[in-house]
């Protein structure tokens, strides 16, 4: 636990480091999720937006988490550091966990932001105890889902390179901007395999103030799906850390 | 004195190129051992072996009685390595927020790592600078805070790859009067060097041809009264042996494998 | 220029090594505008479609958008070269890369040409897709005219790459700043609506952003969409942005280089 503490105290003060990258963070959000939102409210149905907006911000979450767990080894490795990490008595899963903590970091400052320049665009999000606890249970959940996607691409390195695509694919097949029920039923399968679509269901559930036992179910199945993605990425993550070892490639991208 | 390191029967493929066949090597603790051979030898591959990031095709590595290639997370904390690439270190954190962060990683106490971290920049005299981004650091700081980021938690061997590349002369006696001092008092160093003029007089001397450890000898035995140290050692890296008469000491107790 | 082909065929042999990147990129920008028209075909289609005749003079939502990406792939692709300069920054590649006897104007060649031919072979379908959509209002003249539009639009766009190499080299968070201009630049630009839609104070920025009239007049001239400005002033505008910016940009990278060769270029 303490080497996780000190790995996420690592990624907090290089980013120190960097100015502009706060402005960045606090701003990009409302830019990236602002067109469909935006489009949503043209046709000037308030709950559209701001369910389009509940959508967008929580694959916004998975998009930081992609980025930040589940391309967590490429920055590092690219700079070199990461042989450091490896040589260190800190397992790879160990040193995602830290990414999980500062991308969760990261995630509270950016929605922060984002609600703020949304609020003062006019698409207002009710807040409340609820609206938090549904992001800390993606964070825990979108993490077990990066860490299968980290170690998909630290076994398959290319796979890393199609991270952004991914994430469109999982942005509109959860349902960002529509609900999944309008979908055919087969892309609906698909849908149903991703957490962030359960995700999303629950957080438009929690806006609309419905009856817990509503998203219940929907918890479960989440709960259930994002530890069945732990399990197999942890799994697949040793078959990558032997990979690499018999290939020498640690410092190799 | 007993055996630190053991590799046994070492093969070691990448794709058709064969880099290791059926090494053995054994380093007793208190030793200070340096590894020696041309581009290419298969040098760093066996340290990195020995270290656990890279696995055998055959063969067994034990490191202070360690299975390196099923525990080898569980030996990371009792050894210490610094690895050629400069790039090792976080670059954009200053030289103290690096020993920080790597002590902590370790698992050493924060007042005993504090300590540490001062009296490890004092010797390498970098403890004025140590608010200077690594980035701002010229080679031979960097290859000193390498050295002493892998002291940190104060590990029972040092694996040194090439860590007199690229030292200004009197960094690079500086650096092996430290790894002496250092052995001297019971660290147990390996290391892989070009530099070969100015090692330890305890020095122990393997070199590594064709796949294989194909000599051991002292350092101090490998003297000549005709050529320089030098083109002494150009010869025993490329053919393998040396003349018996730049060997000015007898090499009785030595294993000679070719 | 003959080192500059030089660079950017090593930088397509590289990426040769990683021919998966190049479907992502393929993607990615169709990939943006799906969820805007899916949520207007599966969501409220005929409110929509109204609302975007009476501010466009178009229907042809589909088309709209696909221009748009079209647009800003154009425009966009020059400001890649940024994320290869910081990637060898990051590698520390950079002192060897501008040792070498290559222009500014040289590296943003190099490392955007495999984007420049990758965007056009990926834009074809793409503006076809869109005339086919608008075949009534597509003349010979009117497509010659919109060319002419994007490539002033490129001008300016090179004036931001100037800049952004000027900014990269010295404080070294160019990419940081490229990164939230292209991320902020098709909702600010109007890639996806009308810039007119835009809450007050966004609307105000799209005006100084030259790439806003760009895409405006570019989409009258295929699709006959209502402009912001009558199309003379419009143009004039277009023009005096683009030199504007290029000028600015080019004195900027030339005053932070200077900064950034006095003080060295190590680092990240």
């Amino acid at each position: 636990m303490k080497k996780i503490f000190y790995l996420a105290v690592k990624d907090m003060k290089i980013r120190l480091k960097y100015k502009f990258v706060w402005i960045n963070m606090a701003l990009t959000p409302f830019f990236i999720i602002g067109p469909y939102v935006f489009s949503s409210r043209i046709v000037e149905v308030n709950s559209l937006a701001e369910s389009v907006m509940i959508g967008a911000l929580l694959w916004y979450w998975l998009n930081q988490y992609f980025f930040g767990v589940g391309d967590g080894f490429t920055e590092e490795r690219e700079e070199g550091a990461l042989i450091s990490v490896i040589l260190s008595p800190v397992s790879l899963l160990a040193f995602l966990l830290s990414k999980s903590v500062d991308t969760f970091l990261m995630n509270l400052y950016i929605t922060f932001f984002t609600l703020i320049f949304f609020n003062l665009s006019g698409v207002k999000l009710e807040i409340h105890l609820l609206f938090f606890l549904l992001l800390i249970i993606s964070g825990v959940y979108i993490t077990f889902f990066s860490i299968f996607f980290a170690a998909l691409s630290l076994w398959k390195k290319k796979i890393g390179s199609i991270n952004s695509t991914t994430q469109f694919f999982f942005g509109i097949l959860s349902g960002m901007v529509n609900p999944v029920e309008h979908f055919p039923h087969y892309i609906r399968f698909i849908s149903y395999a991703i957490p962030l679509t359960y995700l999303i269901s629950i957080g438009r559930n929690i806006m609309k103030n419905e009856n817990g036992s509503n998203f219940i179910s929907q918890l479960l199945i989440l709960t259930a799906l994002s530890f069945a993605y732990l399990i197999f990425g942890i799994w697949l993550l040793r078959k990558a850390e032997n990979e690499i070892r018999r290939k020498g490639e640690w410092e190799t991208w | 004195m007993r055996r630190v390191v053991e590799v046994t029967n070492i093969k070691k493929s990448f794709g058709k190129l064969r880099v290791l066949d059926k090494v053995d090597f054994y380093v007793k603790e208190g030793d200070f051992k340096v590894i020696i051979g041309e581009n290419g030898s298969g040098k760093s591959t066996l340290l990195k072996i020995m270290v656990g990031l890279l696995l055998p095709d055959e063969g067994e590595v034990n490191v202070l009685g360690i299975d390196v290639k099923k525990q080898w997370k569980k030996l990371s904390a009792k050894i210490g390595v610094v690895l050629a690439n400069e790039r090792s270190l976080y670059w954009k954190l200053t030289a103290w927020e690096n020993l920080d962060i790597f002590g902590g990683i370790y698992g050493v106490p924060k007042k005993e790592r504090r300590k540490r971290m001062k009296e490890l920049l004092e010797r390498f005299g970098l403890f004025e600078y140590k608010d200077k981004p690594v980035e701002d650091f010229s080679t031979g700081m960097r290859k000193k805070l390498m050295v002493c980021k892998a002291l940190i938690h104060n590990p029972k061997i040092l694996f040194v790859d090439e860590i007199l590349n690229g030292l200004d002369p009197s960094s690079t006696r500086e650096m092996v009067e430290y790894l002496s001092e250092l052995n001297e008092k019971g660290l147990t160093v390996v290391m892989i060097s070009h530099v070969l003029h100015i090692l330890p007089e305890s020095a122990d001397v393997a070199l590594l041809r064709n796949g294989q450890i194909q000599m051991e000898v002292k350092y101090k035995d490998i003297r000549s009264k005709r050529r320089e140290i030098y083109e002494v050692f150009e010869k025993l890296i490329k053919v393998g042996e040396v003349d018996e008469k730049d060997i000015l000491f007898s090499r009785e107790g030595y294993e000679d494998k070719a | 220029m003959v080192s500059s082909l030089h660079l950017a065929k090593a930088g397509f042999l590289s990426a040769k090594k990683y021919k998966i990147d190049w479907y992502g990129a393929f993607f990615t920008p169709l990939l943006t505008i799906l969820p805007v028209v899916l949520l207007y075909y599966l969501g409220t289609k005929s409110g929509l479609v109204q609302f975007f005749y009476g501010a466009t003079n178009t229907k042809n939502i589909f088309g709209y958008l696909l221009l748009g990406a079209a647009y800003w792939n154009y425009v966009e692709v020059l400001w890649g070269s940024v994320f290869t300069l910081k990637y060898y920054m990051r590698i520390g590649q950079l002192e060897e890369i501008f040792i070498m006897p290559i222009s500014a104007l040289g590296y943003i060649f190099s490392w955007s040409v495999l984007g420049l031919v990758r965007v056009t072979i990926e834009s074809v379908p793409i503006i076809i897709l869109a005339i086919l959509l608008n075949v009534t209002t597509f003349t010979l003249i009117r497509f010659i005219l919109a060319v002419g539009v994007v490539i002033f639009s490129i001008i300016a766009s090179f004036g931001f790459v100037f800049l952004f190499f000027g900014v990269t080299l010295s404080f070294k968070e160019g990419d940081e700043l490229v990164s939230l201009l292209g991320n902020a630049a098709p909702l600010i630009g109007g890639m996806f609506f009308p810039v007119s839609v835009l809450p007050k104070g966004l609307e105000y920025f799209a005006y100084v952003f030259p790439f806003t009239w760009g895409l405006d007049l570019s989409r009258h001239f295929l699709m006959n969409t209502n402009t912001l400005l009558d199309v003379k002033k419009e143009l004039i505008v277009l023009m005096a942005l683009s030199f504007l910016y290029l000028g600015l940009g080019v004195l900027s990278f030339k005053a932070l280089q200077t900064k950034a060769r006095r003080e060295g270029m190590q680092g990240f």
